[in-house]
């Protein structure tokens, strides 16, 4: 019992500590190490084992080197292939953009975060969007930057219960706007609601994100979340009470991403 | 002499390997587990429980407050919340292991109170950290499956030691 009584006493003190932002210089750099390591287990290298003779040895040994240059050129493959992509959604457009393997997942079921390799020392700040392509789809909206330290980010997702933006909904000819926000929900899909009076989308509608407070430059969270970035489309709309909802199903799930693109500007700003 | 020497030597290098393995699974939990239907299974506090359910709570909650810590870096909360909701949730199975009043069901009953105290705890701080939480719909969304996911952990437990007594009552009669 004393054991559980230091480590509660040890635990308090580290949550006491971590919410003062005593400990946030020391979580960053461990957070790092976290982000590069989860990289690194994304694409996981082997090692040519030892051998006792001589030539089991050098042909293990070639054997070795020759597996290396197959990881790397697998390797430079996967990054020129996720250059590509990044310039071909860079072209269509116009956005500056950093690409980044996904580190670590929150290990919580109700918070959606992911933890990213890239950071202060790569322009990312608080507030950014993060973008991610499925095979087939655009590349879509995934979730915004809330914290940033040198070389790593964490990303809260659109499903995320903390999660509310203004977007804009193309419906036939017109558009309206809208609120999209996540829930306690065990599936992706995104609430829309606030339409003005009489606007009510329907199920194939496409959904992008308004840009608001960029275009108004306000100085707030999401302020560097820019307009036009798709989202989803409309699912369902049904009553709720007074207020009319829509069910949004995203481009892409965020749990299948596992490398992801942070959008640093616009080419045209 | 040189036995018992041994065995401390042992014991403490298998409790070294505990602590390890345990921060191991919270790097992997975070990392590498795949969440079919959109559920994570809390594996750290599931071998925490078990371990505690097991009678060792020292190595339980030191345990429980490293793989918080691993916890708690690939997370937006702040360092120490789920160390502390952890070892709370150690301390709750302790506490209901030694009071005698749960009768057989104890470990079931420990293990579910140990529950309540971790979702507890990582409610409480999230509330306090980023603002208040549906808690019904945190009930119903997160605490409910994990807790069924670590009752059911600890069911081999529960069946080890139901028959590690009956045993030991053969044995007196």
């Amino acid at each position: 019992m004393l054991l559980v009584a230091l480590a509660v006493a040890a635990a308090l003190g580290l949550l006491i500590g971590g919410r003062d932002g005593a400990l946030d210089q020391w979580r960053a750099q461990l957070q790092d190490q976290f982000a590069a390591l989860g990289g690194r287990l994304g694409g996981a290298t082997s090692a040519p084992p030892a051998a006792d003779a001589v030539e089991l040895a050098r042909l293990r040994a070639d054997l070795g080197r020759a597996q290396d240059a197959l990881v790397r050129a697998q390797a430079l493959e996967q990054e020129n292939a996720r250059l590509r992509e990044q310039l071909g959604i860079a072209q269509l457009s116009g956005w500056r953009m950093v690409g980044a393997e996904v580190g670590a997942r929150t290990p919580d079921v109700g918070r959606r975060t992911l933890l990213i390799g890239v950071g202060s020392d790569q322009g990312v700040v608080p507030g950014m969007a993060v973008v991610a392509r499925a095979s087939g789809g655009p590349a879509a909206l995934i979730g915004v930057v809330s914290r940033v330290s040198r070389a790593s980010a964490t990303v809260v997702l659109l499903a995320d219960y903390t999660s509310a933006m203004s977007v804009r909904i193309y419906h036939q000819d017109t558009t309206l706007r809208g609120v999209i926000s996540g829930g306690w929900q065990r599936t992706d899909r995104l609430r829309l609601d606030g339409f003005g009076r009489g606007e009510v989308p329907r199920a194939g509608d496409i959904v992008v994100t308004d840009g608001l407070t960029a275009r108004l430059r306000l100085d707030l969270p999401q302020g560097a979340v820019l307009p036009d970035i798709p989202l989803g489309t409309v699912e369902a709309v049904r009553d709720e009470g007074r207020a009319t909802v829509a069910d949004i199903v995203p481009y892409i799930d965020p749990d299948q991403v596992s490398y992801a693109w942070i959008i640093l500007g616009s080419e045209s700003k | 002499m040189d036995y018992s020497r041994q065995r401390i030597e042992v014991a403490f290098a298998l409790e070294l390997l505990w602590l390890a393995a345990i921060v191991l699974v919270a790097l992997a939990q975070s990392m590498l587990l795949p969440r079919p239907l959109e559920l994570t299974l809390n594996v750290v506090l599931l071998l925490v429980t078990c371990r505690a359910l097991l009678g060792s709570i020292g190595g339980a909650s030191v345990g429980a407050l490293l793989g918080g810590v691993a916890l708690d870096l690939a997370t937006t909360l702040p360092l120490g919340t789920h160390a502390l909701a952890l070892v709370l949730a150690v301390g709750g199975v302790a506490l209901g292991m030694a009071l005698g009043v749960l009768g057989r069901l104890r470990v079931l009953l420990a293990t579910v109170f140990g529950g309540v105290l971790y979702h507890s705890v990582l409610l409480a701080a999230t509330t306090w950290t980023t603002g208040p939480m549906p808690f019904s719909r945190y009930a119903l969304v997160t605490a409910l499956p994990d807790m069924a996911l670590i009752l059911t952990g600890a069911l081999p437990v529960f069946l080890l030691r139901r028959r590690d007594r009956e045993l030991d009552l053969g044995a007196l009669l």
